[in-house]
């Protein structure tokens, strides 16, 4: 597990990270998301043991990361902008890498190279920016460490690349727990990947969540009731995050399970009746809101 | 996992990042080595054929230079450590680097030393390699002396930890900033930071203390932290050595150890602040936000102080124009500065606070060496503190040509002095301090009122150094000038201490006490005679030179001098040399005088109106018409000549103090000229 215990970050007097806490647990893939300068990379950088929080600490099982090889071991990091050395190719790369992670498999990273489409010998300055980007997650996948982090990793990858990369993911997720921790400041890339989803804003932990669990408890109603008698007869026994009113169309956003969504609505009269599920993007606007931000402006834009 | 994250491998690793690095080392090691020596060989064999006498001499000298004595090689080594340093670790100063380097399993140890051994490697391997081959190459041109082989790899040593010295400092430059241009401006500023204090403080005690003697430059050569300046002061030493034939182990030794230290200290600093330096710093300036100011006030006081003496020069000294300098150098350090610390010209006034610091610390720098405000130039020694000292006057009876150390090596007349005079008696160095501290002061008081000139011609000072050695053991420098007239009693009481007068001049040195294997030439220029009973006659002219001072020598001149020739045999190759020192004759040298004598030398010899066709004086004031004097009248020609000394017969320059207005030149019957003075005050009316 990785825990980020009361992390505090400045860079000349800027606070980048306040008092974050975070717990990330094995075999999830946890998202943190946050727009630009909501401290994201500083905390991927605290994690990763580059920077050194001003307090706090990040422990990755049992272990502080900052200038701890064992710690460090257990994690591949991927920047935002990945550094490959001046004139490397893949092959040079992975060299490198398997150097430095004994448990990297070759076997399987040449496997993946040739699927992707990537020379071994090409030199990687001649990559475009997606195939730097595949070119790294293959080397993160194959280094086999227990957690990879990955900072806006999947920004420039094509939907066939990020399918391609989820499926890998899964698979070694079931295979050998990997954990991989995603970075993003676009939810809609972390949606259908994520099962933890951490959000970011000004340097602090807006929420922390597993997505089932927020998918179970918020859901949406769509409903025409009979008569407003039966509509307020249903809106007494539901917790209403929202209400949207169209006509006669009730869209409700309600923090309810849908088992308790039905016995409220047993015996309520009604015309039309749904419980749809919520997108990712639904669930944060809903819970930003609540806590009173507008998550439109915060991730939508 | 930690065995293949080891030491080798982030050494194999580190290496395989830097191979341009090695390649650049290697071709500027092949060019200044094999490749420069052939070019001299070639010279070598172009000017002389194998079988001449000075064939292998020039091959040798061919070889150390390039080899052994060679400032560009130890230029081109300078930058080569610098480019090690920063290449080595210039992944620090991008974040895309840093975020790779740093969240990889290796420990910082591991990536520090892997990076510094490289380093090493990288230079070492290429040099021995380059030069074993010249040694071959050279061989092949018939260069076998071993001696200097191996002074060539003694100097591969050196130059291998000057290389480190260097390395480290780039280093700690590196570690401090986070951007190229900035740590090279760093390094240099480091490598070089003590020895220009030391040289603005140099500058500062030339110009404004008129008793600072160049002696006192020791100290300031003498450098502790800055390798530059010890392989500098190392590769005088070596070069000396090496003249004189001399062994090199001293300084090889001294200056080794002191680097090696350097070197540990250095890399110790270096690591430690690789540590703590903060990941975020790339790209900005400095990395420590602590050290920032500090730096940037510690390079601007000596920036700011030369420019202050700069302007205070250049007019002839005016307060006004060293205000004016100084404020244009604070402000023009703090602008350049801040823009390189913030990477933003608006920044250039930013952090006023150190602009006053600055201007505060610069002007009383400035002013206690400007206004001798702690008194250097009237510097009296407290007399219980002192254990004694030594003088060297600028007098002109004093020996004459070369004066060498205890092996041999060129001394100048007052370093040999000030080296082996040894006064114990401390009221007369404190007596020579307060007379020296008067005459200062009266010569302030002339400066002052524009008769400054007018003072020495009046005064006739006798000027000199005088070292006073304290009771904890430290020597104090000063230039000194003294009143003769009205201390010719306390001039006196110092040419009658022993400890003077034998150690001032090389007459009581060692060298001249092999009598079986020195020869004496006396010569006034007319007559040249070799002394024939050198024995007698060195022990009757140490007599009289022994009994000379102040008050005896300054009515009399010399008659001729005398060139005392010696062998002796010097350095590690036991070459032998002559050496040789003139000293003047007196016809007041009774007992000197007597052995010349008895062997039939007279040393007063005197030209007879017969002997002469005609003399003519110059006066040095003439007039368009009538500006000779020509003398043919026997009287008067005798009369010029009994007032008159040959010039040449002096090699001290004592004739000129006689120099009464007039050139005399003497043209004798055989068509020969000679120049005479006239003695002082006897100036026969009829030329007047």
């Amino acid at each position: 597990m990785i825990e980020l215990n009361a992390l505090n970050k400045s860079f000349d007097g800027i606070k980048a990270v306040d008092n974050i806490s975070v717990n990330i647990k094995e075999g999830n893939v946890f998202g943190l998301i946050g727009t630009n300068g909501a401290g994201k990379s500083t905390v991927m950088r605290i994690m990763t043991g580059i920077l050194k929080p001003d307090s706090g600490e990040a422990v990755i099982d049992g272990e502080k990361v900052y200038n701890n090889i064992k710690a460090k071991s257990k994690f591949f990091f991927i920047a935002d902008d990945h550094y490959f050395f001046a004139t490397a190719n893949a092959t040079d790369m992975e060299k490198y890498y398997s150097a430095l992670y004994p448990q990297f498999d070759k076997g399987m990273f040449f496997d993946y190279l040739s699927k992707f489409g990537l020379e071994p010998l090409r030199k990687i300055n001649t990559f475009s920016k997606g195939m730097k980007r595949q070119l790294i997650l293959l080397l993160g996948i194959c280094a086999n460490t227990k957690y990879l982090i990955c900072d806006e990793t999947f920004d420039g990858l094509d939907p066939v690349m990020r399918q391609s990369i989820k499926s890998i993911f899964s698979s070694e997720i079931e295979k050998r727990q990997l954990t991989p921790i995603i970075a993003s400041h676009n939810l809609r890339e972390l949606e259908d990947i994520c099962d933890h989803v951490g959000l970011l804003h000004k340097g602090g932990v807006l929420l922390s969540k597993d997505l089932e669990d927020m998918k179970c408890s918020i859901q949406k109603i769509q409903c025409v009731f009979a008569s407003d008698k039966e509509r307020e007869k249903a809106e007494k026994n539901i917790n209403i995050i929202s209400d949207d009113v169209r006509g006669s169309l009730h869209t409700y956003t309600v923090r309810e399970t849908e088992e308790s969504i039905f016995r409220a609505f047993n015996g309520v009269e009604t015309i039309f009746f749904e419980i749809l599920p919520l997108s990712l993007e639904e669930i944060f606007i809903s819970e930003t809101e609540v806590a009173g931000y507008d998550i439109k402006k915060l991730i939508l834009g | 996992m930690t065995s293949k994250s080891s030491f080798w491998v982030n050494l194999k690793l580190n290496a395989k990042r830097r191979t341009w690095n090695l390649a650049v080392f290697a071709i500027g090691f092949f060019f200044m080595l094999p490749v420069t020596l052939m070019v001299g060989l070639s010279s070598v064999k172009s000017r002389y054929i194998p079988e001449d006498e000075y064939f292998v001499e020039a091959i040798e000298n061919a070889f150390r230079g390039v080899m052994v004595l060679n400032p560009f090689t130890v230029f081109i080594i300078t930058i080569f450590a610098m480019i090690a340093a920063i290449h080595g670790f210039s992944y620090l100063y991008s974040k895309k680097k840093v975020d790779m380097y740093l969240s990889v399993p290796v420990k910082i140890e591991a990536r520090f030393l892997a990076i510094f051994v490289n380093s090493i490697i990288m230079f070492v391997v290429p040099y021995l390699i380059f030069l074993l081959i010249s040694v071959v190459i050279a061989g092949t041109y018939g260069f076998t002396n071993t001696y200097i082989i191996k002074l060539a790899f003694i100097t591969f040593g050196m130059n291998t930890i000057y290389y480190i010295a260097v390395y480290a400092v780039t280093t700690i430059a590196v570690m401090l900033t986070g951007t190229l241009p900035v740590t090279v401006l760093g390094a240099c500023t480091l490598l070089a930071y003590e020895n220009a204090v030391k040289f603005i403080v140099m500058i500062m005690c030339g110009s404004y203390f008129s008793t600072y003697n160049s002696l006192t430059n020791k100290i300031f050569l003498n450098t502790w932290l800055s390798p530059i300046g010890i392989f500098a002061k190392y590769y005088t030493e070596v070069s000396e050595a090496v003249y004189y034939e001399q062994s090199i182990m001293p300084a090889v030794f001294k200056t080794g150890i002191h680097i090696i230290i350097l070197c540990i200290v250095f890399m110790a600093v270096a690591f430690w602040l690789y540590k703590i330096r903060p990941s975020e710093s790339s790209q900005k300036s400095m990395a420590f936000k602590k050290t920032k100011t500090t730096i940037k006030r510690l390079i601007m006081i000596p920036s700011v102080i030369i420019l202050g003496v700069a302007f205070d020069e250049a007019v002839g000294r005016s307060i006004p124009m060293a205000v004016f300098g100084i404020i244009i150098g604070i402000l023009l350090t703090h602008a350049v500065i801040q823009a390189i610390y913030e990477l933003d010209l608006r920044a250039v006034l930013k952090d006023k606070r150190s602009i006053i610091y600055v201007g505060v610390i610069t002007a009383a720098v400035f002013s206690i060496f400007r206004f001798d405000i702690l008194g250097y130039d009237k510097y009296i020694p407290n007399q219980s503190k002192l254990s004694g000292g030594a003088v060297s006057f600028n007098m002109p009876f004093i020996q004459n040509g070369d004066y060498y150390s205890d092996n041999f090596r060129y001394l100048s007349f007052n370093e040999y002095s000030l080296n082996n005079v040894e006064i114990d008696d401390t009221s007369l160095m404190y007596d020579l301090a307060v007379a020296a501290a008067d005459c200062q002061t009266e010569m302030e008081k002339m400066e002052d009122t524009n008769n400054y000139y007018e003072y020495q011609e009046e005064y006739r000072f006798i000027s000199g150094v005088i070292k006073y050695t304290m009771a904890n053991g430290k020597n104090v420098y000063r230039d000194i000038r003294i009143n003769a007239e009205r201390n010719a009693e306390l001039l006196d009481r110092v040419f009658n201490n022993e400890g003077f007068k034998q150690n001032y001049t090389m007459l009581y040195n060692d060298v001249l006490n092999d009598y079986d294997n020195i020869i004496v030439l006396f010569s006034n220029h007319i007559n040249d005679c070799y002394v024939e009973n050198v024995k007698d006659f060195i022990e009757a002219y140490k007599k009289d030179f022994g009994e000379i001072n102040y008050s005896k020598f300054k009515d009399i001149n010399p008659a001729g001098y005398l060139r005392f020739t010696v062998d002796v045999y010097s350095g590690e190759l036991g070459r032998k040399r002559t050496l040789s020192f003139d000293f003047p004759m007196f016809n007041e040298f009774k007992n000197a005088n007597a052995v010349l004598k008895a062997e039939g030398i007279e040393i007063n010899h005197k030209l007879s109106p017969d002997d002469v066709d005609v003399i003519k004086v110059y006066p040095y004031e003439r007039d368009e018409e009538n500006n000779t004097i020509e003398i043919t009248d026997k009287n008067e020609l005798k009369q010029i000549l009994d007032n008159a000394v040959l010039r040449e017969s002096d090699r001290f320059g004592l004739i000129y103090r006689s120099s009464s207005g007039y050139d005399i030149c003497v043209q004798l019957n055989s068509g020969e000229e000679e120049w005479y003075n006239f003695i002082e005050g006897a100036v026969p009316d009829f030329i007047k």
